[in-house]
């Protein structure tokens, strides 16, 4: 069936982010014509005959209302799971070749999964990071911290360098209980490093997602002229001819996210790869849908 | 090599540009900031030097682009004698004055022989142009060293009847300097008469650098006598008032007697004797002529006496017709106007209309006015019906008619035929109020060709009308008062004339004055259809074939084309479908056929200044040689002994500009397309 998705454009002209993640998720969502209730932690499994001994929290009332029966709910997984959102905010997430941000998708990414996982009554959480930690918000189920997601979300802005290790360490102090920790970031680092920092999270028994977020430019460069590059970061000026922009800088790049894709597959880290100027929920939709049969 | 505007070389300036775009902009880069340089690497020499390489076509072709450009701005040009000798030394125009003066003996054979002489005397290098300057100066051949082409031209020169004029030579003479832009060397075979000289003499000036050297066929004046003129009607309709008044002159001539011959289509009429004193004028006048009827050549002859017989006679063309009846309808008491058009219609130069004078109720028997030439409706009231009807449909047809509204008019009725409504009559009582004079006057009218002096004629009685207010209505005069007296109304094919006046000596005095005849005259003959087209034409002249509504309509001349050769068709077949004008460049007679049908015949005669050979002084003559005499300035250079020529270049320049751009624009455009494909 024909899925129209969401230029990535017009998410960018939406001011409200708790529109602009409805939007995606609800899009999204209406055009698998599933469940809604799948994707984390409370997935509905089966209904029961109740037995003797069975925990009376998990009856459906409403069914022994109608039917006079006593029937148990039962979910897949964990009830009430924890879900904690990483956003990276270094200055090279600003970088953006046309309208959107890496930043701004990111943003839009993190703002979507905090709107799903809320509508699933998880435990959503938020640390947004460059090369220190610039906001936290505890993972809860307390009312309104969907929104309280949502404005640090608006608030974080493109900082300075990004170094996943001194964060990272800060993480694991945070993380209590047994969770999804989701990573969005460019990861302008080596594949081995980040998985080396990340790695310890799954030891808690964590699932860890990676999204690699790249705009177009940074995959495929085009350049009709040799230019001098500057790098936001460390601001180190660099001339780079369109030949080698074509061919020895794809070759690396397509080797860093091969590299890191392999790395994080090695180290039992889920990656996902998204281009800004896709449709951020088709990508969403497909790693979702991959996820879902993985299960 | 020079430059004609080298103040334009400051333009090379300008080759800063591609110097800017292609080198020095390469080096001065905006840093584009990008997320990380985690994966680049620095190469930018070897870039740099690629990309140089890689324009340098590009960049050589844009810098010969603006260097080729200020170049042709610039006007280049190479001067060199040697560059001059190789394609002519000599430049050498050949003038040969074939006017009707040159017919006077040998001349004209002298002139020609000499002119083949010239042509035969001119270098291998030399490159000579024939010109004649028999009426307006034309070139017969190109600048060329083609002896054979020369020599045809000049033998090809006939003498002419136009007259020559050295002003147009010398108009000629500057074109071919500055066609050839070097030393010309004009030889210049004429008679040297002074009528030939214009008025100013700035009008025979020559371009520095034009040597003249003029070949004169008469040392000193001959004596000649002419028909200098002929006053004759252009139509006869009674052979016995006729005046015909030749005018014999003599130029350097002493007292005689001439005997002067009137002839027509051959036969003489008569001869007189007239004496003509020296070096002057006389009129024979005669008073008959005995024409057939149609067109009859005629022709004035004085006895040839002198070295130039050719001028010896003056050809004129009469057309005999029988006069025209034209209506006079009248009231039954009014005796004056009848004896006053009457008298005035056969007073006049040209009686070409007989008056039928009838009564209104007589006039309604007559059954069509066709017959008439026009018709006069003097004061007559308000006629029957059937002679309304009448001239209604005369007038209708082409037909036209006069009116003149006096005391029968009746107030508040329309006038036949011109729809103009009559509103009264006013009488002025002359003891008590100033009669009515004629205040303005419409000149281009034709009732008042000839300055005709209407000062003394007093209006007492004059009709007020309406007139309506379309393009047909003409006032041609206005009374004191402001009141139209003359209206001219186009109605149908003819026209009405309203004379707001009687034509009797009781409603005005115009009848008694002066100006009554050359009115009634000029009046009837515009409506008669007699207009004023002339018969007699000069050499030279030219002659209206057709009117603008007249187009592709064929006309027709048939005249003399070359000795012998009488009656040739003078017009070809594109030319007898469009041509507007014919220009007469022989004497002769012509029949024309007009784009209206009619038919005309043209006489046409010298122009009489060519009979004067008093000659110019050798003042004059060496003036005239004196202007072409001095350094050269702008691209004609003089020097003696010495000729150098100026070539200019910029027109190599542009055609190499012109390749330059398509080249640009090639590797221009496969650049962009390389660039293309690697952004792509």
């Amino acid at each position: 069936m024909l899925q129209r998705f969401i230029d990535p454009n017009i998410l960018a002209s939406i001011s409200s982010l708790d529109l602009v993640a409805k939007t995606v998720v609800d899009g999204f969502v209406a055009g698998l014509h599933r469940s809604p209730t799948f994707g984390f932690s409370q997935e509905f499994a089966e209904y029961r005959q109740y037995v003797q001994g069975d925990d009376l929290r998990h009856v459906d009332w409403n069914v022994f209302a109608r039917t006079d029966r006593v029937y148990l709910k039962r979910f897949r997984g964990e009830t009430n799971s924890q879900v904690l959102i990483l956003l990276d905010t270094s200055a090279s997430m600003g970088y953006t070749s046309g309208k959107i941000t890496k930043l701004d998708y990111g943003r839009f990414l993190a703002a979507s999964l905090a709107y799903m996982a809320s509508g699933q009554r998880d435990a959503t959480g938020l640390i947004v990071f460059d090369e220190d930690i610039a906001n936290y918000v505890p993972p809860s189920t307390r009312q309104g911290q969907l929104m309280r997601n949502l404005h640090a979300i608006e608030k974080a802005e493109a900082g300075s360098r990004t170094d996943f290790s001194k964060p990272f360490v800060h993480f694991q102090q945070f993380l209590h209980r047994r969770g999804i920790v989701i990573v969005i970031s460019d990861f302008y680092e080596d594949p081995a490093k980040i998985c080396k920092v990340v790695e310890p999270l799954r030891y808690h028994g964590n699932e860890v997602v990676l999204f690699h977020v790249l705009d177009p430019q940074e995959i495929a460069p085009k350049f009709r002229d040799p230019v001098l590059l500057l790098d936001v970061e460390d601001n180190v000026a660099m001339e780079v001819t369109p030949e080698y922009a074509r061919t020895e800088y794809r070759q690396k790049i397509d080797h860093h996210i091969k590299g890191l894709s392999d790395e994080a597959a090695r180290a039992g880290l889920e990656y996902v790869f998204m281009d800004t100027s896709k449709p951020l929920d088709s990508g969403l939709r497909n790693y979702l849908a991959v996820r879902q049969r993985r299960r | 090599m020079g430059f004609l505007a080298p103040w334009f070389l400051g333009g090379l300036a300008v080759l800063g540009l591609p110097v800017y775009i292609h080198l020095l902009r390469q080096y001065k880069q905006t840093p584009m900031p990008f997320s990380s340089l985690m994966f680049f690497e620095r190469r930018t020499q070897s870039s740099i030097k690629h990309r140089r390489l890689k324009y340098l076509l590009l960049f050589t072709l844009r810098c010969l682009f603006i260097f080729l450009l200020v170049l042709a701005f610039s006007r280049p040009f190479i001067r060199s004698s040697a560059a001059a000798s190789a394609i002519g030394g000599r430049r050498v125009a050949i003038a040969l004055d074939n006017s009707f003066s040159m017919r006077q003996g040998d001349r004209f054979a002298r002139a020609k022989k000499d002119a083949l002489d010239a042509v035969q005397s001119l270098g291998n290098g030399d490159r000579g142009q024939v010109i004649t300057f028999g009426g307006a100066a034309k070139l017969q051949t190109e600048m060329t060293g083609d002896k054979q082409a020369l020599r045809g031209a000049v033998q090809a020169i006939e003498p002419g009847d136009d007259a020559s004029s050295y002003s147009e030579l010398s108009r000629v003479l500057r074109s071919v300097s500055e066609t050839v832009k070097s030393e010309i060397t004009a030889e210049v075979f004429t008679d040297l008469q002074k009528s030939s000289w214009p008025a100013s003499f700035s009008d025979v000036r020559l371009d520095p650098g034009t040597k003249l050297n003029i070949h004169a066929y008469a040392d000193q004046p001959i004596p000649n006598f002419t028909v200098e003129n002929v006053d004759a009607p252009r139509r006869v309709f009674d052979t016995k008032k006729v005046r015909t008044l030749a005018t014999i002159a003599g130029f350097n001539t002493p007292d005689a007697t001439r005997t002067v011959t009137l002839l027509a289509d051959g036969k003489t009429l008569e001869t007189k004797q007239v004496k003509v004193p020296a070096n002057g004028r006389a009129t024979a006048e005669f008073l008959t002529l005995d024409a057939p009827y149609g067109m009859t050549k005629c022709e004035i002859r004085i006895d040839s006496a002198d070295a130039f017989p050719d001028d010896d006679r003056w050809l004129f063309a009469v057309e005999r017709s029988d006069p025209k009846p034209a209506l006079l309808v009248h009231s039954s008491g009014d005796n004056n106007s009848p004896i006053y058009i009457r008298t005035a219609l056969e007073a006049a130069t040209e009686p070409a209309f007989t008056v039928d004078s009838q009564t209104p109720e007589q006039a309604a028997g007559i059954p069509a006015l066709s017959k008439y030439a026009f018709v006069i409706l003097s004061d007559t009231g308000p006629l029957p019906q059937r002679l309304a009807e009448t001239v209604e449909k005369y007038v209708q047809d082409g037909g036209s008619v006069l009116i003149s509204l006096g005391k029968n008019a009746v107030p508040g009725g329309k006038l036949p035929a011109a729809g103009i409504q009559l509103l009264q009559i006013r009488t002025l009582m002359p003891d008590h109020e100033r009669a009515l004079t004629v205040a303005q006057i419409d000149n281009s009218y034709s009732s008042f060709g000839g300055g005709q002096n209407w000062d003394g004629v007093e209006f007492l009685q004059v009709a007020k009308l309406t007139l309506p207010q379309d393009a047909s209505t003409r006032v041609a005069a206005r009374l004191s008062d402001g009141s139209p007296l003359l209206i001219d109304r186009k109605s149908g094919e003819g026209h009405v004339i309203v004379l707001a006046s009687a034509l009797d000596n009781v409603a005005n005095d115009l009848p008694l004055q002066p100006v009554w005849l050359p009115f009634i005259e000029q009046t009837t003959h515009e409506m008669g259809g007699i207009g004023a087209a002339r018969t007699n034409y000069r050499v030279g002249s030219y002659v209206d074939l057709r009117t603008v509504k007249e187009k592709n309509v064929p006309v027709e001349i048939l005249g003399p084309n070359g000795p012998g050769q009488d009656n040739v068709r003078l017009l070809s077949l594109s030319d007898s479908a469009k041509a507007q004008t014919f220009q007469f460049v022989r004497q002769g007679y012509f029949d024309i056929r007009r784009a209206n049908g009619r038919e005309e015949m043209a006489a046409v005669n010298p122009d009489r200044r060519e009979s004067d050979f008093t000659l110019l002084t050798p003042d004059t003559v060496n003036l005239w040689k004196n202007t072409g005499v001095g350094s050269g300035s702008g691209t004609a250079v003089a020097s003696t002994g010495n000729t150098e020529e100026t070539s200019e270049l910029w027109w190599w320049v542009l055609a190499l500009l012109a390749i330059l751009a398509m080249a640009e624009v090639v590797v221009g455009d496969r650049h962009l397309e390389q660039v293309g494909k690697e952004v792509g």
